[in-house]
């Protein structure tokens, strides 16, 4: 099925088992060492020591001369290869003497003596060819090689009194010393080999989490090593500045660290003209948790590494919450000043908006949206790992910003200019990682797209497709359109602020609207694009748990649609009072409010699916009603904001943090926990604890209303937003919501255990629990590696209810199956 | 269900209109906003009082029983006579409050003859405010701002920095500071009191304690406090020298710079807690130290406060002379 798409072309793809090391090195370990040796060791190697020196010189200049040879004729003469490879011997043997690796006398000889415990031997290029270029550049190509044996070598040397005081007392060598220092040697030896163009291919360094921390290392050295002589020669002083090379860093550092986890490494391989590894899609599935921490290119494995990570960020993003409620308990400062306060809220919108709330849905839909329409995986997969590791490194960005100078970014997650064209380096957090999170979001998207439109099922039209999917069509829509906005935002603040660009200069034809233009032209879509999928899950629960097709589901998917359209007219309803052209805001208005009804399409279609079906009320259920009443509410008060006289009284006040976390929480918060409750089974075969479930559920709907809803009040009354402190008038409501919000927090404990228990220990779970029709149930729990044995043929609706003998699809060919039509749906 | 839901709304709007959720109304522009707000609840509460309805029935009538667990509903996917209703109402309905809304905002904003512009100028982390077409054209820089009531105010808004919004909630209607163009509304007051000023729009670290006060006096009192802003500072009858100073410092204190809403001090009766307690914090400090904390605030901070919340520009918007006076009276206070 999948493996049978390896293509047979021979010269495009590399061997399955890769070469081996192209220099060998071999050591005998001892079983007893001497303790005189130990102690006289240094005496002895004096010798030794003037011989290297020696030998050095004289490699200096035969390295040279291989080089040249190289980039002149093309090829390396033998035996100045000899004797170059002969020195390198050399030098291993006395390394390996000097470093207690073993007790025999470093012989005066490059030759290759097979009875010495420390044997070198190094493949000869093919004929003698090696590529002229690497006469140039071989010392370049390797330096992320050699400054890596540099590093080994100068912890092996820090480390040295252990082997030595070892040897003295016991008389042994440590096992775990023995391997670091051999492998030490290892790496130093290949790496110089590779770095003098003796051999052609670099020392093994297999693509994981530790090559990625490295690369993360070399990043930053990139960044000084650019940076610092651009400043010398601009003569911007002081040549060496931390903030500059941070900056240079925020921007490098991670690209580095895709690379050297093995992001790229498919593309690399293709444009370099090398042979690529074929995926055959044997990296499948996660045998182990180790597997959740490397590139995988399975929807499944991606789906759960998501999964988790966003809900790591909404933990983060809670307790930051718990930290500003302490602070609003009382009026007056208690716990934090103004400053980190202001970096407080600022983080916590970034980090749930951009790496909890949008990364989850796509997390799963990742999971659940190739099985529900019977696809093996999405159309493509690297592309699918790398954009799931762009996420931690946006996220670890933005909280590492409470580490830089001046503290975290602070002009919360709308960052207004001018005030974060003025603000300290850690703005530049904010900046630089919402571009990471930003282009996580888009390479999904683009996937969803592409897997949607080419990759369903036979037999599955667009009007045979479960509403999540289309609902995850048309987020993508979105998201791909919407993103380069804030990007844009994002680097124009980044010039203005890093190379005096006056983008958002007033007084030198800069203007400052144009940021919140541009700006909310991408975050109003974002969040249609933090409710869309939520949408699409809240129809499947209430499909399958009211035992009822969805009412209207072509106007379902046609609202979809429209809110995508009509998404994109309402920007500047953010701006009523920002001072732009009044005549703007009428449009505006009328815009906003049509908004709400396709929304309300939705919402009475939902509530018509419901009439007169079996309702099954269990947590994802409850969730979903608990999502009904929240939403609507949250949706009143959205129109009320439409509405430009009230809009301009509680712009900018607790008005709008109450609407934001109706939405928001009550809204999309409601949506993830009701569909991962939904597919905890099928994502990890476990069904969790419902009375655990439920009284999530319970607790976190009372105690949610309770620290949102006066919210609405205290807007009303005068209070603003995003202030550490506040008038006395206000000091009883945010007591009562501060700890409201502590009980809130602590519900969320109930939800930890209950998923990580489950996961770990709960009962088995049947292929179909909720006896849903559609097409990720009807595989086993959790999935094959390949999702289907047989490729599904889609033959009637998703949500076929109430008619018996219904199926929506079938495991046989396409030729054996008799097709049930469609019920006709209205209109 | 019709039944309990029509009887739910009534008993929603009911309480919704007699709760007063603005604060009190010192506007004329307030007064038609809050009545607007008053249409949208009425508007509102029937809509969740309908969602909320169905879904209570739906759970209560239309729950899995025993023996139901491999029952299903009816395949019932559509009725498009419904789903017209339900797109053309709501549709009808926001049609409705945009038009209505449009003749508020009209009304709202329209120029009124005999309209006074006053000059806003937001600052980090302080209002200022000026009055350009009064005094017969002697300037003044006024930290507290007097509005006589009835007379209809323009104001243009202005800042020196980041942006800021000037909001009187008591008057309903806000707009930002923006650098590089003036901004403006129009109000006006009806209602005599003192008001918060308060800046709704995130401009560093001191943008909680950015507060004003707005005084809505009679215009006789409007005109008095005209004459005291531009007339030269008159000690009060019977004292000379120092003591005339310090009692020029003191109305300082009070009035033009309005010290006292960040700060305490017994003497002057003020108790603001933004900034240092000045009964502690100048006790014993001599006239340099005091006149240097005035004019070069981020030069010795107390510990506990920040750094760059204090305006940095007193030097520059009080006269020579009110400066003197008031260092005068600052030492003399503290120093009981």
């Amino acid at each position: 099925m999948s493996a049978a798409t390896v293509t047979a072309d021979e010269h495009a793809h590399a061997p399955a088992t890769p070469l081996p090391e192209a220099v060998a090195l071999t050591v005998d370990r001892p079983d007893e060492q001497s303790r005189a040796l130990a102690i006289f060791r240094f005496v002895l190697l004096i010798p030794q020591a003037v011989a290297v020196l020696v030998l050095a010189v004289i490699w200096a200049v035969t390295t040279i001369a291989g080089y040249l040879s190289v980039l002149v004729t093309g090829h390396y003469p033998r035996p100045l290869w000899n004797f170059n490879v002969g020195i390198l011997r050399w030098f291993a043997r006395v390394w390996a003497y000097a470093y207690f690796v073993t007790d025999r006398y470093a012989p005066f000889s490059g030759a290759d003596l097979p009875e010495y415990p420390v044997r070198m031997n190094a493949e000869w290029p093919e004929n003698g060819r090696v590529e002229r270029w690497r006469g140039l550049f071989a010392p370049i190509v390797a330096l992320p090689f050699t400054l890596l044996a540099v590093v080994l070598d100068v912890l092996c040397l820090l480390l040295a009194w252990i082997p030595f005081l070892s040897i003295l007392f016991t008389r042994h060598n440590p096992r775990w010393i023995f391997s670091l220092y051999t492998f030490t040697l290892a790496f130093i030896v290949r790496a110089t080999a590779y770095s003098d163009a003796l051999v052609r291919r670099a020392p093994h360094f297999r693509p994981n989490l530790a090559r990625a921390m490295w690369g993360l290392v070399l990043g930053i050295l990139f960044s000084a090593a650019i940076d610092i002589p651009i400043r010398a020669l601009q003569h911007y002083h002081p040549v060496v500045d931390s903030t500059a090379i941070l900056l240079v860093a925020l921007l490098a550092a991670p690209l580095f660290f895709l690379v050297g986890l093995g992001g790229f490494d498919y593309w690399f391989y293709w444009a370099s003209g090398r042979r690529t590894r074929p995926e055959d899609h044997s990296g499948h599935g996660a045998r182990s948790w180790k597997d959740y921490f490397r590139i995988n290119t399975d929807h499944k494995v991606i789906g759960i590494q998501y999964t988790v990570t966003s809900f790591f960020f909404l933990l983060v993003g809670g307790v930051i919450a718990m930290l500003m409620r302490a602070e609003l308990a009382a009026p007056g400062q208690q716990f934090v000043d103004s400053n980190t306060f202001n970096g407080l809220f600022s983080v916590h919108a970034s980090i749930l908006i951009f790496l909890f709330i949008i990364p989850v849905f796509a997390g799963i839909a990742n999971y659940v949206l190739p099985l529900m329409i019977g696809a093996p995986d999405m159309a493509f997969p690297r592309l699918n790992a790398l954009s799931y590791w762009l996420l931690p490194l946006a996220g670890v960005m933005m909280l590492l910003s409470f580490l830089a100078p001046g503290g975290s970014f602070a002009t919360g997650w709308t960052a207004y200019a001018p005030l974060s064209t003025d603000a300290p380096i850690g703005q530049m957090f904010f900046t630089i990682g919402v571009q990471f999170a930003g282009a996580s979001s888009v390479m999904t998207a683009l996937n969803f797209l592409v897997t949607i439109i080419t990759m369903r099922a036979p037999g599955m039209s667009f009007w045979r497709m479960p509403l999540l999917v289309w609902a995850n069509f048309s987020t993508s829509l979105l998201v791909v359109i919407a993103t380069p906005f804030i990007a844009a935002s994002q680097f124009f603040v980044l010039l203005d602020r890093a190379l005096g660009f006056n983008f958002f200069e007033a007084g030198k034809g800069g203007d400052v609207l144009m940021y919140q233009h541009v700006f909310w032209f991408y975050s109003h879509p974002a969040v249609y694009i933090m409710m869309l999928p939520g949408f699409g899950i809240i129809s499947e629960i209430l499909a399958v748990k009211s035992r009822k097709p969805i009412f209207g589901y072509r106007m379902m998917a046609f609202s979809l649609l429209a809110i995508v359209v009509l998404g994109f007219t309402v920007w500047a309803h953010h701006m009523f009072v920002s001072g732009m052209q009044s005549w703007i805001r009428i449009p505006m208005m009328i815009t906003t409010a049509i908004i709400a009804v396709p929304t309300g399409i939705k919402v009475f279609s939902w509530l018509a699916t419901m009439w007169r079906g079996v309702l099954k009320l269990d947590t994802p259920m409850l969730f979903a009603l608990g999502f009904l009443t929240m939403f609507v509410i949250g949706g009143i008060s959205g129109v009320m904001l439409a509405i430009i006289p009230i809009d301009i009284h509680v712009s900018d006040t607790y008005f709008i943090v109450a609407h934001i976390h109706y939405v928001l929480f009550g809204g999309s918060l409601f949506t993830i926990f009701a569909g991962v409750y939904y597919w905890f089974p099928k994502m990890t075969g476990r069904m969790f604890d419902e009375r655990l479930g439920k009284l999530h559920f319970w607790l976190t709907f009372i105690f949610f209303n309770a620290t949102f809803a006066p919210m609405h009040i205290i807007g009303l009354e005068g209070m603003p937003r995003r202030v550490a402190d506040y008038s006395e008038q206000f000091a009883g409501w945010n007591l009562f919501i501060s700890l409201s919000a502590f009980v809130l927090g602590a519900s969320m404990l109930v939800f930890l255990w209950n998923i990580v228990s489950s996961w770990v220990a709960g009962p088995r779970a049947p292929a179909n629990p909720w006896r849903s029709l559609t097409l990720e149930w009807q595989v086993s729990s959790p999935p094959p590696i390949f999702n289907f044995d047989t490729v599904p043929t889609v033959v009637g609706g998703p949500y076929e209810y109430g008619v018996p003998g219904a199926v929506h699809g079938i495991f046989k060919s396409p030729a054996e199956a008799s097709k049930t039509p469609a019920k006709a749906m209205a209109p | 269900m019709l039944v309990i839901g029509l009887i739910a709304s009534i008993i929603g709007i009911a309480i919704a209109l007699a709760i007063d959720w603005f604060p009190p109304l010192a506007s004329k522009q307030a007064k038609q906003v809050s009545d607007l707000f008053d249409v949208l609840l009425v508007a509102s509460i029937p809509v969740f009082v309908l969602v909320e309805v169905v879904v209570l029935f739906c759970v209560v009538k239309f729950r899995q029983r025993p023996g139901q667990e491999l029952m299903d509903g009816p395949p019932i996917h559509g009725n498009t006579g419904l789903e017209v209703v339900w797109t053309a109402v709501p549709a009808l309905l926001l049609v409705g409050l945009c038009t209505y809304t449009y003749f508020v905002l009209r009304s709202i904003e329209k120029p009124q003859p005999h309209t006074m512009v006053v000059n806003v100028t937001g600052q980090q982390f302080t209002w200022t405010f000026e009055y350009p077409q009064l005094a017969k054209g002697k300037k003044f820089n006024a930290v507290q701002l007097y509005l006589p009531k009835d007379r209809p105010v323009q104001f243009k808004v202005r800042t020196l920095d980041v942006i800021h919004d000037f909001w009187v909630p008591n008057f309903s209607i806000k707009i930002d500071a923006v650098p590089g163009i003036t901004t403006s509304y129009r109000i006006t007051p009806n209602r005599l009191g003192n008001y918060p000023i308060v800046c709704a729009e995130l401009c560093g670290i001191g943008h909680s304690t950015m507060r004003g006060t707005v005084h809505v006096v009679t215009p006789q009192k409007f005109r008095a406090w005209l004459r005291s802003q531009t007339a030269p500072p008159k000690p009060p009858p019977g004292t000379s020298g120092v003591a005339a100073q310090a009692a020029l410092g003191k109305q300082v204190f009070t009035g033009s710079a309005g010290c006292g809403a960040c700060h305490t001090l017994a003497d002057a009766g003020t108790s603001g807690k933004v900034g240092p307690d000045l009964d502690q914090g100048l006790k014993g400090k001599d006239v340099a130290f005091i006149r240097q904390s005035i004019v070069d605030p981020n030069a010795q901070i107390t510990k506990g406060f920040a750094k760059g919340i204090m305006p940095q520009d007193f030097g520059q918007t009080l006269s020579k002379q009110q400066l003197g006076d008031l260092v005068t009276y600052l030492k003399q206070a503290t120093s009981k």
